[in-house]
């Protein structure tokens, strides 16, 4: 393969017309848009799935928590860095039948978790606990 | 001049847009079922603790309206009730659900070869579900090789005959309907002659279908019920049922009552 053969098939290749690189720069410019706006959401989700995930098993674990404690024991509270990590939970109790003094009544457990420095409620669950309602375990 | 060229970058370019399309459009559908199903997560678990909660509720009104031994062992609504907006419970059952049959002051009395002390009434104050036996199937064991036959059932009226069954499940015995109230009322039973008194059980058939069947001696300190509660939350068609059994154990009711069995269920309580 001599020198004279390469320059030879150079000089005849032909480069893209100035119309064709426009169009393909219009046509990857409108093609890339949703494809960034696609996958920084979906980035986004990854962490904010992730987020809430978190948030709904920490006010699970404290929901079981309450399920196994003394009823007098079960009182409103705001726990920062909940269990160690980025969430706070506020554990909010009030009394729908009864009140504390009462042979019987029960309590609404409301849990909502953030996390630390926002004040957007990533979990919340609800449940009622009555006094003196035992289980067989 | 212009016709003279061939136009390869358009072309690659429409190509290119065409797969990009079907990648983004597949990327966005993967994130859009991603939410659907955490937030389908997340109403899955706040309807297992309302659920709970409807569970506990009525546990506590049981307990609160429980009188022992004057009239009644205490009554729960069934229905819808709201916790939080849009947050709610449904607890329902079926009759024998709903059934409460008191054998702790099972007693014999052997000169009238009767069975009496067991007392029968309905665990929901509500109008709905009706909790009404239809009949009830008695099963024994004999003493001897004669024939010990079941003669009488007071329950609410008065059945008489002869039932010479006494394989469980026993023969059906069609008493008058008894609608259940939430005060409870006396059962007895009497038979010809004297019986073997280990398992004598009854299958309470009630006008819905359902079925009960207790060991009403030797007496046990045991009155059961069951509850069954609904979770959902507004706008989603997610549910979660949970049914619990709880035993009053009337003679021990402050320190032993519990919830004797808890499952999940498949099915949505719809009514009342």
């Amino acid at each position: 393969m001599s020198m004279r053969w390469i320059m030879k098939l150079l000089r005849r290749r032909r480069g893209f017309t100035l119309v064709e690189l426009i169009m393909t720069i219009v046509v990857i410019g409108v093609v890339a848009i949703p494809i960034s706006v696609a996958l920084n959401e979906h980035v986004q989700s990854v962490f904010a799935s992730g987020d809430i995930t978190m948030a709904n098993n920490l006010a699970r674990f404290d929901l079981a928590q309450m399920n196994n404690t003394a009823y007098a024991s079960i009182v409103s509270a705001t726990l920062n860095n909940y269990q160690g990590y980025s969430y706070n939970l506020i554990r909010t109790v009030t009394f729908v039948n009864g009140t504390g003094a009462t042979a019987e009544s029960t309590v609404q457990i409301t849990d909502q978790v953030t996390k630390a420095g926002s004040a957007t409620v990533l979990a919340s669950l609800t449940t009622y606990i009555s006094k003196n309602i035992r289980y067989p375990y | 001049m212009i016709k003279k060229r061939k136009g390869l970058a358009l072309i690659a370019a429409i190509m290119l847009i065409v797969f990009v399309s079907i990648a983004v459009l597949g990327v966005t559908t993967f994130i859009v079922q991603w939410f659907k199903q955490l937030n389908a997560d997340q109403i899955r678990l706040k309807c297992l603790y309302l659920a709970q909660a409807g569970i506990q509720d009525a546990i506590y009104e049981v307990r609160a309206t429980y009188k022992n031994p004057a009239t009644t062992y205490g009554s729960f609504t069934t229905g819808l009730s709201t916790v939080n907006t849009g947050e709610t419970y449904r607890r329902g059952g079926t009759a024998a659900d709903f059934l409460m049959v008191n054998t702790a002051g099972a007693t014999w009395t052997a000169g009238t070869y009767t069975l009496s002390g067991i007392n029968v009434q309905k665990a929901i104050s509500s109008a709905s579900p009706v909790v009404t036996i239809a009949s009830v199937n008695v099963c024994w064991t004999k003493s001897s090789a004669t024939a010990r036959n079941l003669t009488k059932i007071v329950l609410s009226s008065t059945w008489n005959g002869t039932l010479a069954s006494s394989a469980c499940p026993g023969g059906n015995v069609n008493i008058t309907d008894v609608a259940l109230t939430t005060s409870f009322i006396p059962l007895s039973l009497t038979w010809a002659n004297s019986i073997t008194l280990t398992n004598v059980t009854v299958q309470f058939n009630m006008l819905d279908g359902s079925t009960k069947t207790v060991v009403i001696f030797p007496a046990s300190n045991s009155c059961q019920f069951s509850i069954s509660s609904t979770g959902k939350v507004a706008g989603s068609n997610i549910f979660r049922t949970i049914e619990a059994t709880y035993d009053l154990m009337p003679t021990t009711y402050a320190t032993t009552s519990r919830i004797v069995d808890v499952d999940e269920m498949d099915n949505e309580i719809t009514s009342p």
